[in-house]
């Protein structure tokens, strides 16, 4: 060493060398002696949670030597309870995204010794019904080579949940020998018998329904009802004279996206289609609280056609279900107003008129016959309601439908735009009224 | 060093100084383990046991290290005491692994030890580097107790400690009627308050002495 220069690069990379090697065997060896006393703490740890399975039992951890069999990733740990089973303690990702943490046991005849969550925050009373005593007991009756039941109304946490308790049976049974069906489906979940849509009980789902039209064979319906986290709104287009429903356009969505949402596709909506309130529409699996509020919506619609309730909370009043169009109809809530723009010519009166609609003030042109009392022509001058929702009704095809309303005239509102339809009928009921100098 | 200086060695090595209060080294795990005086002690055993194994090796190796490679060597003979330390209070105290969790680890970019072995054991015999390391470890050990004193009684109102082997208590005292603890003195902002009364107390103490001194020379 002492012959070797101080500063020359052999010297530092012996040195730094050396001490590195030094340092990595005192590591080593402090590692050696530590090791096992810190793996026998943290089964320590775990032991009061095993010892709830298989009480007195003797553990041994066998993550390190299972866990490669774990094709899934969600096993935590592994542990042998000598001579009586295995206890696997999961993870997974139910509702709420901090995931939540349980454990299964499986004696060696393969029963279920035990199931138990260590920790989670689902949302109480929907999600934590998955480690209430009914599932529980639902899961203690399997074997490993049952499916795991889904419970309705909490399926994310119970999808978890069972995920976590195949991936275990997998590797139980692959350790035992076990031969069994991996895909078979589980049993039907639990579900309560359910009701047609006018029979069910939908009181939590606080729904709401507002008139929008009614030509007396045909009536929209504007209805709102709690989801899970939010209030979805929907137009419900009722067929009022034999009581089903003919279509219905999610206007709002308030719940989960991603979630609630596959309770509002296209697919899924038109299986109200033809629906009537002695219908059974089942809820969407994965979506409970979202499908029943739609079925909500659904069903108060239908009972709003027969008649059986009034209608709730609108601005429409009454006589808006009479029927008698335009002129009876309020549109005080769209606050329209028009100007004249050109009166030379009494059968092309122009009037520029402005009225609220979802959430701006839309403008058009109204175009008029003063000698008939009917409407040429709408242009729609400014569009402020929300692109790809309001504009549907300002779609020419639309429009077109307004030429030739007189006062007289009911005019169907446009399902799923009907704040920005009922405030084009309202600049026209202005601009029409306007002209008969009302 | 002056007479007088020497004359109240331990005193202002404790105060003056004093790693945390007086040169503001090592704050960072101070101000986040000092929640009970438990933690305390752990931590400032840990860092003193640390640093007097730092400076003794920092000092045996001093005229083998070219300076360009100094901090490197530094280190690794750091990281590995910090390493060792590390792994036996998770074998043998598991409570106060879990208690101080990752601030074990950081031990090893506590300034107090690096600078200790920049400022003092690179430069002296192996003898002195322990008398530092020693005295450095128990004011550091005395600065973050004094905080942990502080927040743990107006913060649960109990002063109460427990011996890590075993988690039994060794004493609990309620000192603080229930409902009358300040809770957030064992939150952040809490550590932070602690620290800038004790600092400021410490740094009044210094200017107290310095004046002194000044008056006394001329």
């Amino acid at each position: 060493m002492k012959n070797l220069d101080h500063n020359s690069a052999q010297y530092k990379a012996l040195l730094l060398g050396i001490l590195c090697a030094v340092c990595g065997l005192l590591l080593s060896v402090v590692n050696a002696v530590t090791a096992p006393i810190i793996e026998a703490n943290a089964l320590a740890a775990v032991k009061k949670s095993l010892e709830e399975i298989y009480p007195g039992g003797s553990f041994k951890d066998v993550t390190e030597d299972l866990i490669a069999k774990d094709e899934t990733g969600l096993i935590d740990g592994i542990y042998e309870a000598e001579g009586q089973g295995y206890v696997f303690t999961l993870h997974g990702v139910g509702y709420n995204s901090n995931g939540l943490t349980f454990m299964v046991g499986f004696n060696n005849d393969g029963t279920v010794s035990g199931y138990k969550a260590l920790e989670q925050q689902e949302t109480s009373g929907v999600g934590s019904r998955c480690f209430d005593d009914d599932y529980s007991s639902q899961i203690m009756a399997l074997t490993s080579s049952d499916p795991v039941p889904l419970l309705s109304g909490a399926t994310l946490t119970s999808t978890a949940v069972s995920n976590g308790i195949n991936a275990a049976k997998a590797v139980f049974n692959d350790l035992m020998g076990i031969s069994y069906d991996p895909d078979a489906a589980p049993a039907a979940p639990e579900k309560e018998a359910q009701k047609p849509l006018g029979e069910e009980d939908f009181s939590k789902s606080e729904v709401t329904c507002e008139e929008v039209s009614n030509d007396g064979t045909t009536a929209v319906y504007h209805c709102s009802a709690k989801g899970f986290e939010g209030i979805n709104e929907a137009d419900v287009t009722v067929n009022v004279t034999d009581g089903t429903i003919v279509s219905i356009a999610v206007t709002s969505f308030g719940d989960t996206a991603g979630v609630g949402d596959t309770a509002t596709t296209d697919a899924e909506l038109a299986r109200y289609a033809g629906a009537s309130a002695s219908t059974v529409v089942d809820a969407t699996t994965g979506a409970s609280f979202t499908s029943t509020s739609i079925r909500a919506m659904a069903a108060a619609a239908l009972n709003v056609a027969a008649g059986k309730e009034p209608v709730s909370g609108g601005s429409d009043s009454g006589s808006a279900s009479a029927g008698t169009g335009l002129a009876a109809e309020d549109f005080s809530a769209n606050e329209a107003g028009c100007r004249v723009w050109s009166n030379l010519d009494s059968s092309a009166y122009v009037y520029k008129c402005h009225a609220k609609g979802y959430e701006g003030v839309n403008e058009a042109t109204i175009t008029l016959n003063k000698d008939e009392g009917t409407v040429t022509s709408v242009e729609v001058t400014a569009f402020k309601d929300t692109s790809g929702v309001g504009d549907k009704a300002t779609s020419a095809e639309e429009l077109a439908k307004y030429a030739g309303v007189s006062l007289d005239s009911s005019i169907d509102a446009t399902t799923g735009a009907s704040y920005t339809s009922a405030s084009i009928r309202a600049m026209i009921a202005a601009a029409l009224n306007m002209a008969e100098g009302n | 060093m002056s007479e007088k200086k020497e004359k109240n060695g331990l005193l202002n090595r404790l105060l003056i100084e004093n790693p945390v209060f007086g040169l503001y080294l090592g704050i960072c795990s101070s101000l986040a383990i000092t929640t009970n005086i438990n933690n305390a002690i752990g931590m400032g055993i840990a860092v003193t046991v640390v640093l007097v194994l730092s400076n003794i090796l920092v000092s045996a190796v001093r005229n083998l290290t070219p300076d360009d490679i100094h901090i490197p060597v530094y280190i690794v003979i750091i990281a590995t005491l910090v390493t060792i330390v590390g792994m036996v209070i998770q074998a043998y105290t598991p409570s106060l692994y879990s208690a101080l969790g990752a601030f074990i680890d950081l031990i090893v970019v506590n300034c107090i030890i690096l600078g200790r072995a920049e400022a003092f054991a690179s430069m002296n015999p192996i003898g002195p580097s322990i008398a530092d390391g020693v005295s450095m470890g128990i004011s550091y050990t005395l600065s973050i107790l004094a905080m942990s004193l502080v927040r743990q009684i107006l913060g649960t109102g109990i002063l109460s400690l427990s011996n890590p082997f075993t988690n039994a208590e060794i004493f609990s005292l309620r000192l603080i009627p229930e409902g009358f603890e300040l809770p957030f003195f064992k939150e952040q902002f809490g550590a932070f308050i602690t620290f800038a009364c004790l600092a400021a107390a410490v740094s009044a103490y210094k200017n107290h002495v310095e004046n002194a001194s000044k008056k006394g020379t001329k």
